[in-house]
């Protein structure tokens, strides 16, 4: 039989990464239809009760693609995810990981932290009064201010400094924390 | 913990969610150059990863891998040729079903424009030759995933040959 010239319209898979943001919408709806969402909203309310173990000092990693980071740090290491926020496209944009005592974040390296690659340093403060006052101080000691204090992202109220060798540090209160202690209180 | 990570590895639903990361870009890219629209690819993929997910719950996948899952998503791609073609036929469009000839030809095939050329046939013939020739499927397969009998498969083949072979020639006659 003569070979059929159509057989060369073979066409082999060839894997294709579709669309950063589809990937974790997708993904998203196939947690919440699995029901596996669930999970991390027991872990949120865990992190409620041990409000007073949450540290104060958090380092920050920034990747592309904080979803695909978040996976990996959870199956590589063992790290539980503690909190997570998205996107409304489902893209993740802040998580926290617990170790053990502690905690690592994530940021997603867009906006306003599109230049920022490797790790930051977090310092969680109680108060604004609290923010202002260490701003006065950095600025002082003459630190260069990357985000001047205001409003940002997870932070209620904070800004961003280099110290004198290009290290990042993000001070400022930690507004979800600030949410959960008004509510205790309001509890109690 | 480790109960739960246990569970993870059996159960399909937790097995689903462990391949998701490995079988999007697969799946993804198997419907990407049979779609021709990323718009359309996406839709599909999505199609098909629910259509898992509502598998894994009732229980009801013989192996999850990520050949299942491309299986999944060529019914997917089939179920849309259909859908096609019932709009097509409402709107009263009348293609292919001229002189129905099948000559063997021995030129050598440009893969590029037969692509564009299959893009012009009917959906059930579009269907049939993608699943023949593209995916490299046996007919009996073929007749399996676009639910026909193998005989009416084999005819619609030689029909889709022939208006595959038309399609063809008119672009090349475009100057194409």
């Amino acid at each position: 039989m003569a070979p059929d010239p159509l057989d060369t319209l073979r066409l082999p898979i060839v894997p294709v990464s579709p669309r950063p943001a589809f990937a974790a919408e997708l993904r998203r709806r196939v947690e919440d239809e699995l029901g596996r969402s669930q999970v991390s909203e027991e872990s949120e309310d865990v992190m409620a009760v041990d409000l007073n173990l949450t540290p104060s000092v958090t380092p920050v990693l920034h990747y592309d693609d904080t979803g695909a980071a978040l996976r990996w740090l959870v199956e590589a290491l063992g790290m539980t995810e503690s909190w997570v926020s998205r996107a409304p496209d489902g893209t993740v944009q802040h998580a926290e990981l617990r170790w053990r005592s502690g905690f690592v974040s994530i940021n997603y390296a867009r906006g306003e932290y599109a230049a920022s690659r490797g790790a930051s340093v977090s310092l969680t403060l109680e108060t604004e009064a609290e923010v202002d006052t260490l701003h006065e101080r950095a600025v002082a000691a003459g630190a260069r201010i990357v985000r001047p204090i205001g409003e940002s992202g997870y932070y209620f109220y904070s800004f961003s400094i280099e110290d004198p060798e290009g290290n990042r540090w993000e001070i400022g209160t930690d507004g979800r924390l600030q949410e959960l202690r008004e509510q205790q209180a309001g509890e109690r | 913990m480790g109960a739960r990570e246990e569970r993870a590895g059996t159960d399909p639903e937790g097995m689903l969610l462990a391949l998701y990361d490995q079988a999007l870009p697969q799946v993804y890219g198997y419907l990407l150059p049979r779609c021709g629209n990323a718009s359309l690819a996406e839709d599909l993929t999505a199609e098909t990863f629910m259509a898992a997910v509502t598998a894994a719950k009732d229980q009801n996948v013989p192996d999850l891998t990520v050949a299942w899952l491309v299986g999944v998503a060529r019914h997917k791609l089939v179920d849309h040729w259909r859908r096609r073609e019932r709009e097509e036929r409402s709107l009263g469009a009348v293609r292919g079903g001229r002189n129905e000839v099948d000559d063997p030809w021995d030129d050598h095939v440009n893969a590029e424009q037969a692509y564009a050329a299959l893009t012009r046939l009917s959906p059930p013939q579009r269907a049939a030759l993608a699943l023949r020739y593209l995916d490299g499927l046996p007919v009996a397969q073929v007749a399996e995933v676009i639910g026909r009998s193998v005989r009416a498969t084999e005819t619609l083949l030689v029909r889709a040959r022939a208006a595959f072979r038309r399609a063809y020639e008119e672009s090349e006659g475009n100057g194409a």
